[in-house]
């Protein structure tokens, strides 16, 4: 199951159904500053229903590019 | 800009009738699909069949000594978990995405419902395991009579038919384990690709330069497959309701 995430940038809580993607890097955005967290997979284990992500940093708008 | 998600990005959910789409389309589920994640393992129960939005998924057999070779791979043009409407429930093969994307997902009990009904879904669906089918028995005569310049071309182009754009995303080990080749022959193979002005290849990004170049060099495996998916899954066919 999804742990919760927060913005990288602003520690809002992150809320999304399913990250998006862009140049081959998973991110959501955050309603309260607008930034983007970068996300990174967590390899699934047997069994495991949904992929699941963790915050790895804020993504630089070059990246979407 | 947020991007949009649509499930007609799906080639096969886009070509269904309104009313068989209109019976499906609550059912569907986004899910993300991670580069290396295990969609289904062999032997395995499925419980769901997925319909990419984009990217790559890639069916591949594991042998007893942890060699592995791919047997086909599947995008937007198809769905993945064939053996759910074909009544096997699980395959020999592992299914694992390639370059990552999203996609649809349906539970098994809905995608069984809506196959019984023998409409526009069954017929699309038969259509596309006929493609599977070739693309799998093409798979097998080139990895043993083409050279492996020859069906990393054709590799490379099947890829690239699936994604946008000309890049991908890929260590010279995973293509080897998807080629079931040694690593080394890997570099040789997209050395001389390279050196030829056909690709770049450069920190796990291959970008094809020269796809016309491509397609003179790879052989005729490449064609019959996409020639059969064009033939049986083009947007011309006239798919019952």
């Amino acid at each position: 199951m999804q742990a919760p995430l927060f913005c990288a940038a602003c520690e809002a809580p992150l809320v999304f159904d399913v990250p998006e993607l862009a140049n081959h890097r998973w991110y959501a955005g955050c309603a309260a500053c607008g930034k983007r967290t970068s996300l990174e997979a967590i390899p699934n284990d047997k069994g495991d229903d949904r992929a699941t992500f963790r915050a790895t940093g804020v993504l630089p708008k070059s990246s979407l590019r | 800009m947020t991007p949009t998600h649509d499930p007609r990005q799906n080639h096969l959910l886009a070509a269904l009738p309104e009313e068989c789409y209109s019976r499906v389309h609550p059912e569907l589920e986004l899910v993300a699909l991670p580069l290396g994640w295990v969609l289904y393992e062999s032997g395995n129960p499925m419980k769901h069949v997925y319909f990419p939005a984009s990217g790559i998924v890639s069916l591949l057999y594991l042998t007893d000594n942890g060699s592995s070779s791919e047997i086909a791979i599947t995008g937007n043009e198809g769905l993945v978990g064939i053996s759910l409407f074909m009544g096997g429930e699980s395959t020999t093969n592992r299914a694992v995405v390639q370059c990552s994307c999203h996609a649809y997902r349906m539970n098994r009990r809905v995608l069984k419902q809506e196959f019984a009904l023998g409409g526009g879904f069954q017929y699309l669906a038969l259509r596309y395991t006929q493609a599977l089918i070739t693309q799998m028995a093409q798979t097998s005569v080139c990895n043993r009579h083409h050279t492996l310049d020859q069906q990393l071309c054709r590799w490379l182009l099947l890829s690239l038919d699936r994604l946008e754009g000309t890049d991908l995303m890929m260590t010279q080990e995973l293509i080897a384990n998807m080629l079931g080749v040694r690593r080394e022959g890997v570099t040789e193979a997209a050395g001389k690709l390279q050196q030829a002005g056909l690709i770049n290849y450069s920190r796990g990004r291959i970008s094809v330069t020269d796809r016309p170049g491509l397609e003179k060099r790879v052989c005729e495996c490449y064609a019959v497959v996409k020639g059969e998916y064009d033939r049986l899954l083009s947007a011309k066919i006239s798919v019952p309701a």
